[in-house]
């Protein structure tokens, strides 16, 4: 096989079915990864900041109605939608006066908005885990796949010059440096969102008895 | 309001859609991208000169002389190690009467001797077998090229670069290595296509003309794989007219044989 172009895409050409299948999942897998990529940046990005100008907030202002009254400029901040939720729970009360069930169900609402929060934050986010743990394993396959072809092709002709030999192995470790490029941007991606989310989580767990305490203390 | 909460977080869906379709862009534009700058990098890059190096045979003249001069040689002198082996029980006929005059000095002489006799024999006859198979290899050698076009190309010979071990090369190894590289790079097959088995070696002669057009292509023998000659063919076809003659080397049309393997043109 003497082809004078040398190049990535001169490479491409020539695959087999197999590593062409490689190649395609693992593009594919590269596209959702960006794509939760560029999801997950724009909202944990805004949770973070949002819930830190919440916190402030509400440390500056004594009365909850007032604090969920700005909770609708802070949409996006988990911290604001966690008081959110207790707030409509404490309205939810009416009359209820026991202070024991009123902090119960409070509490209750609580837990359950930020376990929500957590979920919604971390969703599709082990996909990155996964397309970091396994693209390079896939494109390996494909390596592997790639050079038994070309050592075949050594059999056939009965020849193991460069150029018999080359432009298999060649075509072969594409797959590899595909599944590499599909891999580090998820692994690095998901490292940053986890140490995100669990900021974001520890917020929720320490502010909690905050909110719940502020419902209380209004009615006692 | 929790309903609300839930809302924005059903709106996830949408967005991670649009997410979707803003990276298969990304990549596409990346593709694409990358797909242009190598058509430039291919626009801009200079035409380099193709080495093409064997991963089985050892290519350069050196190697072809080294293989060849023990061949020529041992092969004359071949017939005369036979007779050699009927003399050396002449040999003892003369030293047995030794000790018939001196007793002493024939006892310590005759260890020396019969110590010799077996050193003689051995490497007369270890060569014997030796050159017989190499005359053999010779012979199978010497039947390989069907004309004497072929006599002037060893394997390896047209390595661009190449003299004899750094020695300047003639105008005429000069010239041949230009235009086996211009054959070389027109020439195309794929392995993969070549199904028979066995050894793969198509000899074709051809005439270059003073302007370098090339006329009368022959393939004197032709390989097992149709499929390989007529890639040859065509290489030879595609690379016509080939640079003109240089003036030093020829000044009328000249015919020269080429050895093509899947190894590259010997």
């Amino acid at each position: 096989m003497f082809i004078p172009e040398i190049g990535f895409f001169s490479l491409l050409a020539d695959t087999g079915p197999v590593v062409l299948f490689v190649l395609l999942l693992l593009l594919l897998f590269s596209v959702v990864s960006w794509a939760i990529i560029i999801i997950k940046a724009g909202i944990i990005g805004r949770a973070t900041k949002e819930s830190r100008g919440f916190l402030d907030y509400f440390f500056d202002v004594s009365s909850i109605d007032k604090v969920f009254g700005e909770t609708e400029n802070y949409r996006s901040g988990s911290l604001a939608r966690v008081f959110r939720a207790g707030y409509i729970e404490y309205r939810a009360l009416g009359d209820l006066k026991d202070p024991d069930e009123a902090e119960e169900r409070i509490s209750r609402a609580v837990r359950r908005e930020a376990n929500e929060e957590a979920r919604s934050l971390s969703r599709y986010v082990p996909f990155l885990a996964t397309v970091g743990n396994t693209a390079p394993f896939i494109g390996l396959f494909g390596t592997v796949w790639g050079i038994m072809n070309s050592f075949m092709s050594i059999g056939v002709t009965q020849s193991a010059s460069l150029a018999t030999v080359a432009p298999g192995i060649a075509e072969a470790l594409v797959a590899t440096a595909a599944g590499l490029a599909a891999a580090i941007p998820a692994v690095i991606a998901y490292n940053h969102f986890t140490q995100q989310i669990n900021s974001i989580e520890r917020d929720i767990d320490d502010f909690s008895g905050e909110f719940i305490k502020s419902f209380l203390n209004e009615i006692g | 309001m929790r309903m609300n909460n839930r809302d924005e977080r059903k709106a996830d869906k949408p967005r991670f859609f649009t997410a979707f379709t803003i990276s298969a862009l990304l990549h596409a534009l990346l593709f694409s991208g990358s797909f242009y700058m190598q058509y430039l990098a291919g626009l801009k890059r200079p035409e380099l000169k193709t080495i093409d190096v064997s991963l089985v045979t050892l290519p350069g003249p050196g190697s072809s002389k080294e293989v060849a001069m023990p061949v020529e040689e041992p092969a004359l002198p071949e017939p005369e190690p036979e007779p050699p082996q009927a003399k050396p029980p002449v040999e003892p006929d003369p030293v047995e009467p030794k000790p018939d005059k001196k007793k002493v000095v024939a006892e310590k002489k005759e260890p020396e001797k019969k110590a010799e006799k077996p050193k003689r024999k051995t490497p007369k006859k270890q060569p014997s077998d030796f050159e017989r198979t190499l005359e053999r290899l010779r012979q199978e050698v010497q039947k390989g090229p069907p004309s004497d076009l072929y006599k002037r190309s060893g394997p390896g010979r047209f390595a661009p670069g190449e003299g004899e071990y750094g020695a300047p090369m003639s105008p005429l190894e000069r010239y041949l290595v230009e235009i086996v590289t211009i054959i070389r790079r027109n020439w195309s097959f794929t392995p993969q296509l070549i199904r028979e088995t066995g050894e793969i070696k198509t000899y074709v002669a051809l005439s270059i003309e003073p302007n370098g057009a090339i006329s009368d292509i022959r393939l004197d023998r032709r390989s097992v794989s149709r499929y390989f000659d007529d890639t040859v063919i065509k290489a030879i076809e595609k690379s016509s007219p080939l640079p003109p003659v240089p003036p030093n080397v020829s000044k009328k049309a000249m015919r020269i044989g080429l050895v093509f393997t899947p190894r590259g043109i010997e």
